[in-house]
């Protein structure tokens, strides 16, 4: 037969098609949502997940601050009872460029302490206060900041002068408020003159609690343990700790480099890396398998939808729609319900990002990269598993369709 | 016939007026065991016939509506739909006939349970190439013309049965097809609802659309003005042709 005329031919326009699916999707409502849900869940775990993941990227990169990228701790790798930290422990490091400030420190053996202050000789006597030996300028890398007189200096150290910084907290303690009357605190029946009061460190909030004399003062009138374990602490400008890391334990012993362990603090970006090579793997992971939940749902609730409808598409090839018509309309209410199910999804993402980090006192941070294109997600979603049922609604045949009652 | 026209001539005047022309249409339904559904099936309406097609559950009625209405295809004998032939069409080429020539009322009258009595109607254009204000005042019209202007938003779950019978009368009517075939029309309906429709298509046969009934209901049958019985797929009547036969 020839071909019918163009004006005889059955069709159904875009815009009519539009038509057809939106009053599909906007007459039934609740069934719409129920359609949507999975895909509504399935966008908003992916949105959330990502963006509770870029936010937790950049609160680690803020956290990360300064203070911790310009610390080198180095430690003693194989403990034995003696100090294997050089004397000019701070005159070989800041030799090295880069560094601020460096100095050994250690804890005394707190069994032998007795710390107490000389005015009150019959008070009770806090003994479980540490006494911590430190040259003068492991004590400045702390970045200490002072409520009343001075640091003790590589002159008292040299000279093992019997002198002693109190951390605020210590001093409290002790009783012990102002300096400029020389008070004095016991270590082991030694008086030791206060120089100064120590307010607040930047690090080693261990110091605020302490008694603090010369390494040197320590190294001669104090007695250590085989449990003593004695540490460096290095201030260097930011960006220089991976390097003073790498050089420090030759600087100090080049004799026995090994002996020594740099502690580098973890370097943001990579820190940054690996969080986003564990966790957001992990995240993303679970985002995905969320979306393929949603699009199973989706295809799931299309194709019940495609066998109620039987009836309707029965009706709408008697009036001439051709297969493609069908399957089109489904594939259109499919996709448009996947977009809007992402839409809302997204929604209810960026909220929960926006929640979680509010509770946490947290930057919220999107990255438009995965939050603006979400709501496309869900639509190709829509699209992808509306295939199927559409496919299924299209191969109905008018005459068995129209049978059901 | 005069004798001055010529055969091809003769051929044209004839399908001018018939609308469906059926000749030994036989429809098995393949199987381990097939069916025989229709058996030899001779059928001819002219336009402007009310006709009705009568015969028990079985009998092979749906069958023959089915292959009326292009829904199925016979497998074997020729139908001529306003003097085209059927057999060579496409499935697509099928749809377009559909769309344009013929109007469906069904027993369980299917219209779209979302949309409102209007929109039902315009989905009796859709799929013509006619736009969207030129649908809706059609189906405005046939809307008043069946007596529902008033009822015209309301859904069909909003209606009664009757209501939504003439709703599906006025979606077959919209397109102003060839011929429009019903199918139990009234089936679904009580006596007094039953009644309405069958004079409503009293009316609209009198204005000369071609009307196709399928009843197993001898009442409903005696309401139109030709009779073709159908009984284990064999039809009886098809080929009376004239009106007069029946009367």
């Amino acid at each position: 037969m020839k071909r019918r005329p163009r004006h005889l031919r059955s069709r159904l326009s875009i815009r009519d098609l539009v038509g057809e699916a939106t009053a599909a999707i906007t007459r039934r409502p609740g069934r719409s949502l129920l359609t949507a849900l999975g895909t509504v869940a399935g966008v908003a775990a992916f949105v959330a997940t990502t963006g509770l993941a870029t936010t937790a990227q950049a609160q680690v990169g803020s956290s990360f601050d300064a203070l911790k990228a310009t610390e080198v701790t180095v430690i003693d790798n194989d403990p034995d009872g003696t100090n294997p930290f050089p004397t000019d422990t701070t005159g070989r490091l800041t030799r090295l460029n880069g560094v601020n400030h460096a100095g050994r420190w250690w804890t005394i053996d707190n069994d032998t302490l007795d710390a107490r202050p000389i005015a009150t000789p019959t008070a009770p006597q806090p003994s479980d206060i540490p006494v911590i030996a430190a040259d003068p300028d492991a004590l400045r890398a702390a970045r200490p900041e002072l409520s009343n007189g001075v640091i003790f200096d590589a002159w008292h150290d040299e000279h093992a002068e019997p002198v002693a910084v109190l951390g605020r907290q210590a001093a409290d303690r002790l009783g012990i408020t102002r300096i400029d009357n020389q008070p004095a605190v016991f270590i082991h029946n030694t008086g030791y003159t206060v120089v100064g009061i120590i307010n607040t460190v930047a690090r080693n909030h261990g110091l605020l609690s302490a008694v603090i004399v010369p390494a040197g003062t320590a190294t001669t009138h104090l007695p250590t343990s085989e449990q003593t374990s004695y540490l460096v602490l290095v201030d260097v400008d930011a960006g220089a700790a991976d390097l003073i890391g790498s050089q420090a334990a030759d600087a100090l012993r080049p004799d026995n480099p090994d002996r020594l362990q740099p502690l580098v603090p973890p370097d943001p970006r990579q820190l940054r890396e690996q969080i986003e090579g564990d966790v957001t793997t992990l995240l993303y992971g679970l985002a995905g398998l969320a979306l393929l939940v949603g699009m199973i749902g989706i295809a799931n609730t299309t194709l019940v939808a495609v066998m109620e409808r039987r009836n309707e598409i029965g009706v709408r090839r008697a009036l001439g729609a051709r297969r493609h018509h069908i399957a089109t309309q489904f594939l259109t209410e499919s996709a448009t319900l996947g977009a809007l199910g992402g839409v809302l999804g997204t929604s209810l993402g960026v909220l929960t990002v926006v929640a979680v980090a509010a509770s946490r006192d947290w930057t919220t941070t999107l990255d438009p990269l995965y939050t603006l294109p979400a709501p496309a997600v869900g639509l190709v979603a829509g699209l992808v598993a509306g295939l199927q049922p559409a496919w299924r609604a299209s191969r109905i045949t008018p005459a068995t369709a129209l049978r059901s009652q | 016939m005069n004798p001055e026209h010529t055969n091809d001539e003769v051929g044209e005047l004839v399908n001018a007026v018939s609308v469906v022309e059926m000749s030994a249409v036989t429809k098995t339904y393949a199987g381990a065991r097939p069916v025989t559904a229709l058996t030899g099936c001779d059928l001819r309406i002219d336009r402007g016939e009310y006709l009705a097609i009568m015969g028990p559950s079985g009998s092979g009625k749906s069958t023959l509506l089915n292959i009326l209405g292009l829904l199925d295809e016979p497998t074997t004998g020729e139908y001529l739909l306003n003097g085209q032939p059927t057999a060579a069409l496409s499935e697509a080429q099928r749809c377009d006939v559909r769309a344009h020539e013929i109007g469906f009322v069904f027993q369980s009258f299917h219209l779209v349970a979302y949309r409102s009595a209007v929109e039902n109607v315009e989905t009796g254009l859709l799929y013509q190439r006619i736009g969207r204000r030129q649908r809706r005042r059609q189906a405005v019209e046939v809307l008043e013309r069946v007596g529902l202007a008033e009822r015209m938003w309301a859904t069909p779950t909003e209606m009664s049965g009757g209501e939504r019978q003439r709703v599906a009368v006025a979606r077959a009517l919209v397109r102003r097809p060839a011929v429009v075939l019903c199918d139990e029309p009234t089936g679904n309906l009580d006596t007094r609802s039953g009644g309405q429709v069958l004079d409503l298509l009293d009316e609209l046969s009198a204005e000369g659309l071609t009307i196709v009934v399928i009843t197993h209901d001898p009442a409903v049958a005696a309401r139109t003005r030709r009779l073709v019985e159908i009984s284990d797929g064999i039809v009886t009547g098809g080929i009376a042709g004239a009106i007069e036969a029946r009367l």
